[in-house]
């Protein structure tokens, strides 16, 4: 786990506007190691085609989610929770 | 020799060795457990009986006829001009897109965490880039080392894991069940004979049915040790059944060796398909067929550099980024097979205006490719970009390929006038 974790970078900003960016912050490693068995957290695993495919790396609960459908995720995810969306 | 025979036989085995083979594999021993053996064996008898036709010695009485002049025979030269045409261009630039990226994220997450794996996927095509631009036969000679390099860590590998299940047996749920999909996607394994010796006078089948052999006993053994060592459900649902096959079998020594596995695989297809679109470009520059070149010599080189700038940028953009790479990837292989069947059809024809009995075999052939080509598009989720990526390829070309058929016509009608009047 660890070193799967530490393969991790994690954005918030990724597929957001600019007026929005400053307010999103990073998360590192460690913060997100500490809060995986939240039931407060939905982990967003943005990666798509050979990124997702050829990794062996994928955090275990994640859930898939396609960047260029970004307009209908607040349909499809909880927005009471904290959302990580992890893309590389 | 020897020498020769080794080095097509491997050219051979560039796309069969290949990541992309060894994950259709696991996912097909996973989805169709021992009726995957069943699908395996029948494609690797009809791709060796395609060879046996295609290469049959009472083609060679003209003095040689290789792929292309076949094509040409059989079909006409438009149609082999287009096929071959977009085939080619589309299996080098898609293929190692998808081969090149992959293989950078095997070293990133097997090897060196903290090298970038677009920096190790594009100093793998400037190595092969690099071997052409040395020599072609240089770059021949260097795919020995690629596929010595799989097959030794898959030998490594399977040994291991015949200890490891022999010592301690999994039970194995060796029943039979049905997709179709990933059953006739067994004929995209034996894909690739397309080579011969290039400095014999005769094509001889001896190297193609050789990696033939290999690859059929590797896809084999790898099938049972994967399904041995990871539940079929597991294999069928994943984009990664090799690394988790291997890393069952070994643990990180495992991962490791399927790693050497990628990574050298992944140089042997690039360094194949480079050599299979130069060689086909060449034959077809020979007759006077390449749109934009004048009969004659083709340079190498030039075509290896254009292949690399524009895989480079594919890379650059991105494109493995998105799910339609692998959509191209299957409308590519889709598109090899149907050419495949078709060379078995042209030389079933052939052979059969001599007499020479059971030509029509190659008929046969080319109806299971059609038919499998057909059933695989249309019971792709991805049907409609499939056929829409086909369009956008073949109309094009055969359009070029027409346009300079015509051309190539007209300019030899002008020097036979000239060379007429210079005469008189």
């Amino acid at each position: 786990m660890k070193k799967l974790l530490s393969l991790l970078v994690f954005s918030f900003a990724f597929t957001l506007t600019p007026a929005f960016a400053a307010d999103v912050g990073m998360m590192n490693v460690d913060e997100l190691k500490g809060m995986l068995d939240s039931d407060n957290l939905v982990i967003l695993d943005v990666r798509t085609g050979k990124d997702w495919s050829s990794s062996e790396f994928k955090i275990p609960g994640a859930i898939r989610a396609n960047p260029r459908d970004f307009a209908t995720w607040g349909e499809s995810h909880p927005k009471d929770k904290k959302i990580v969306l992890y893309c590389a | 020799m020897a020498w020769t025979y080794l080095i097509t036989a491997t050219l051979c085995l560039g796309w069969m060795l290949s990541p992309d083979v060894f994950i259709r594999v696991g996912n097909g021993v996973g989805a169709n457990k021992t009726l995957f053996i069943v699908g395996g064996a029948v494609a690797a008898l009809l791709a060796a009986r395609a060879l046996f036709l295609v290469r049959h010695p009472q083609l060679q009485n003209d003095g040689g006829t290789n792929r292309t002049d076949l094509l040409v025979y059989g079909v006409g030269p438009t149609l082999t001009t287009t096929l071959l045409l977009a085939s080619r261009m589309a299996l080098v630039l898609l293929i190692p897109t998808g081969a090149l990226v992959a293989s950078g994220y095997a070293f990133n997450e097997i090897f060196v965490y903290w090298f970038p794996n677009f920096g190790f996927a594009y100093l793998l095509l400037a190595l092969v880039v690099v071997l052409h631009l040395v020599s072609e036969a240089f770059a021949r000679k260097a795919q020995i080392v690629f596929t010595a390099l799989v097959l030794s860590s898959m030998l490594i590998l399977s040994v291991a894991g015949w200890i490891t299940t022999n010592s301690s047996p999994v039970p194995v749920d060796t029943g039979a069940s049905f997709s179709l999909p990933l059953l006739a996607g067994s004929l995209f394994f034996f894909l690739g004979l397309e080579f011969s010796p290039d400095n014999l006078q005769t094509e001889s089948r001896f190297p193609a049915i050789g990696a033939l052999l290999v690859g059929l006993v590797l896809f084999f053994g790898w099938a049972m040790l994967s399904i041995h060592s990871v539940p079929a459900e597991r294999l069928s649902g994943t984009t990664i059944p090799h690394l988790i096959a291997a890393r069952a079998i070994w643990g990180d020594t495992g991962r490791v060796l399927m790693g050497i596995t990628i990574i050298a695989g992944t140089c042997g297809v690039v360094n194949a398909l480079f050599h299979l679109a130069i060689g086909s470009f060449r034959e077809l520059a020979a007759r006077g067929l390449l749109p934009g070149h004048p009969r004659g010599e083709l340079m190498p080189r030039r075509y290896v550099v254009l292949f690399a700038l524009i895989i480079g940028v594919l890379m650059g953009k991105g494109l493995a980024g998105y799910e339609i790479l692998d959509t191209y990837i299957q409308a590519s292989l889709l598109l090899w097979l149907f050419v495949g069947g078709m060379q078995a059809f042209s030389a079933a024809t052939l052979l059969g205006r001599r007499g020479v009995p059971h030509s029509w075999h190659g008929h046969a052939i080319m109806t299971v490719y059609t038919v499998a080509v057909v059933s695989l598009i249309a019971s792709d989720s991805e049907a409609v970009p499939i056929v829409r990526f086909l369009a956008l390829i073949l109309l094009p070309t055969a359009a070029l390929a027409a346009f300079w058929s015509r051309r190539r016509l007209a300019l030899n009608v002008t020097n036979n006038q000239h060379a007429k009047g210079g005469h008189s």
